[in-house]
């Protein structure tokens, strides 16, 4: 779960860091608070500078700055009641949630395995994962298919992964939930079996189920490929969710050489619903760096 | 010269429309300058080939107004009338893309066309000669870099003795140049590095790149000392720089110019408005 917990590192080293909310550009916008034209989704830890430790009063903040949904990696490894609390926040202000991490072990060769052990353990996950999406109304779980395995041909390896997704679609059958698989950049991830779009496009068809869909991240494919219209085209069918950041420094956009203005125009344009979480850092700390990460997503947004 | 423009002439199809816009371009050749006060950070060149079938003295005129030094891929007997406007040729060009160095067959033939091109852009006073892997035609890649390795080993003490760099450009083959070897960038920095000769260097287009293989800031960072110049245009559609695709210049500008660069940056984007009103914007947003 490291790459994960980098945006909690950002967070806690921006504390401490105080500025004033820079007057002269976000809060003179005529946009503010305006709905954003894409759901972006706020990491449910964002906004601490402005809207303090309540889970409750940042999703009201996010709101009010005009988002329309979050996303909250650690979900599951929440209380119920602390569960429920987030979905009651945002159902009152009909807020969507992205997708929650059901399974990233970057350490463990699974899905490339034909075993009933692994079968078993990936089904279990799957089974808690829809009783938190029960309780939170949560229509997307992650999940990082782990490692690849040296010693068996890649065939075999992907074939392994298609049938042990086709029994999570099983298991995802009654409830609609989907499972979103997410390839990850090799620099970053050495050694995980799912690297890029086509390749997760590839097995989505193969498994062809409502429940097995892509988040395709802006970032990790931007290291990996790059060529990210042509794929977000190419894959369109099977992508339901997304991830950004830009490259380098995986920070809000208009940081790096990503032009999400017109990803975003290009997204929006397809008629995309769906959500796409921040998972990102700050180029700047403290409230300035948060009043920084609105003012970008007003920029990109504004197409 | 048909061959070498051959490898262009995928645009063939829409240079008819290019020449239209030309002829009925609203901006006046000359003048679109005049407003155009440029940091110069970057030293900026075009392709002429992108641009349409003007006369090359007025598209050399406009070019020099806003701010370009340099016309590119033109042919020694022309390089005169750059001279008159004061531009230079950053990139000339030697032999064709497909059949290249990676094969000991093309070497004498290559080799020789290399040569004269070193000696003509030596007596120019121009920096760089183009030159290409070829396609891979079921060779493997480390037997076409060992080739390459052969064959720029014979002509690089005449490109140092003259002060000439010989560039390798980097394509990709998965849009335009199927199979085509010099295809990602550790393979020709492999290949500038076997050489250790500041006159042998890359041609990272950021087109190309993008189109094969992204991460493009950390990857001109990584490999800045085997890059000797660049090429530009938007990704998808190899169109204008600008909001329109999916790249965001200035900061891919911004990156190369803090690695010190001191060569040419060569738009080479094909334009969908305005050609030469494209061109100046192009030039703008590198201007950082």
């Amino acid at each position: 779960m490291n790459r994960r917990s980098f945006i909690a590192g950002s967070v806690a080293a921006a504390t401490g860091l105080t500025s004033v909310f820079p007057a002269s550009k976000a809060s003179d916008s005529e946009s503010q608070g305006k709905p954003f034209k894409l759901k972006y989704a706020p990491d449910i830890n964002q906004f601490r500078h402005h809207a303090g430790d309540n889970p409750v009063n940042r999703i009201k903040f996010m709101h009010d700055q005009g988002f329309r949904a979050i996303f909250d990696n650690g979900l599951m490894g929440k209380s119920a009641s602390d569960q429920e609390r987030i979905a009651n926040a945002l159902q009152e202000r009909n807020m969507d949630l992205g997708p929650f991490v059901v399974y990233a072990d970057f350490g463990t060769e699974s899905f490339v395995l034909s075993n009933a052990d692994v079968r078993r353990d990936l089904r279990n996950r799957v089974r808690n994962a829809i009783e938190t999406a029960k309780r939170t109304n949560a229509k997307w779980g992650l999940m990082v298919p782990g490692r690849y395995n040296q010693r068996m041909g890649w065939g075999y390896q992907t074939a392994n992964v298609v049938e042990n997704l086709r029994y999570i679609a099983e298991e995802c059958e009654e409830s609609g939930f989907v499972i979103v698989l997410e390839p990850l950049n090799k620099r970053g991830h050495p050694g995980l079996f799912l690297t890029t779009i086509g390749q997760t496009y590839q097995i989505c068809r193969a498994v062809n189920h409502p429940s097995v869909k892509i988040v395709n991240d802006i970032y990790h494919q931007q290291i990996t490929e790059g060529n990210l219209i042509p794929n977000i085209d190419m894959a369109w069918s099977e992508i339901a969710s997304f991830h950004l950041g830009d490259n380098p420094g995986r920070n809000e956009p208009g940081t790096g050489e990503i032009n999400f203005r017109n990803i975003f125009k290009h997204i929006y344009n397809k008629g995309y619903d769906g959500v796409l979480c921040m998972e990102h850092g700050t180029s700047m700390g403290g409230r300035e760096g948060e009043a920084a990460l609105i003012q970008a997503y007003r920029e990109a947004d504004s197409f | 010269m048909t061959q070498k423009i051959n490898r262009r002439t995928f645009v063939g199809a829409s240079s008819a429309s290019v020449v239209a816009g030309l002829l009925g371009s609203k901006v006046a050749i000359g003048q679109e300058g005049a407003d155009m006060e440029l940091k110069g950070q970057v030293k900026q060149s075009v392709c002429k080939w992108c641009f349409g079938n003007q006369p090359l003295d007025e598209f050399a005129r406009y070019c020099a107004s806003i701010g370009l030094k340099s016309i590119e891929l033109v042919e020694p007997p022309e390089w005169s009338v750059l001279k008159e406007h004061g531009l230079i040729c950053a990139m000339t060009p030697s032999h064709g893309i497909t059949r290249g160095l990676n094969r000991k067959e093309n070497h004498a033939e290559c080799l020789a066309q290399i040569r004269t091109s070193i000696e003509k852009t030596a007596e120019a006073g121009f920096p760089n000669v183009i030159c290409f892997s070829g396609n891979r035609a079921g060779m493997d890649d480390d037997e076409g870099l060992d080739n390459c390795e052969i064959a720029i080993k014979e002509i690089i003490g005449f490109a140092e003795q003259k002060n000439v760099t010989i560039c390798m450009e980097l394509l990709n083959s998965k849009r335009n140049h199927p199979d085509y070897m010099c295809d990602r960038t550790h393979w020709g920095g492999e290949l500038v590095r076997r050489l250790g000769s500041d006159n042998f260097k890359l041609l990272y287009d950021i087109y190309h790149m993008q189109v094969q293989e992204g991460d493009v800031i950390d990857t001109i960072r990584e490999y800045a000392d085997c890059i000797g110049h660049y090429h530009t245009a938007g990704v998808p559609g190899r169109n204008e720089i600008d909001d329109t695709q999916e790249l965001y210049y200035p900061a891919i500008m911004r990156a190369i110019v803090e690695t010190g660069f001191d060569g040419y940056v060569g738009q080479e984007f094909i334009p969908r408005r305005d050609p030469l009103r494209s061109l100046a914007e192009g030039v703008r947003i590198c201007d950082v």
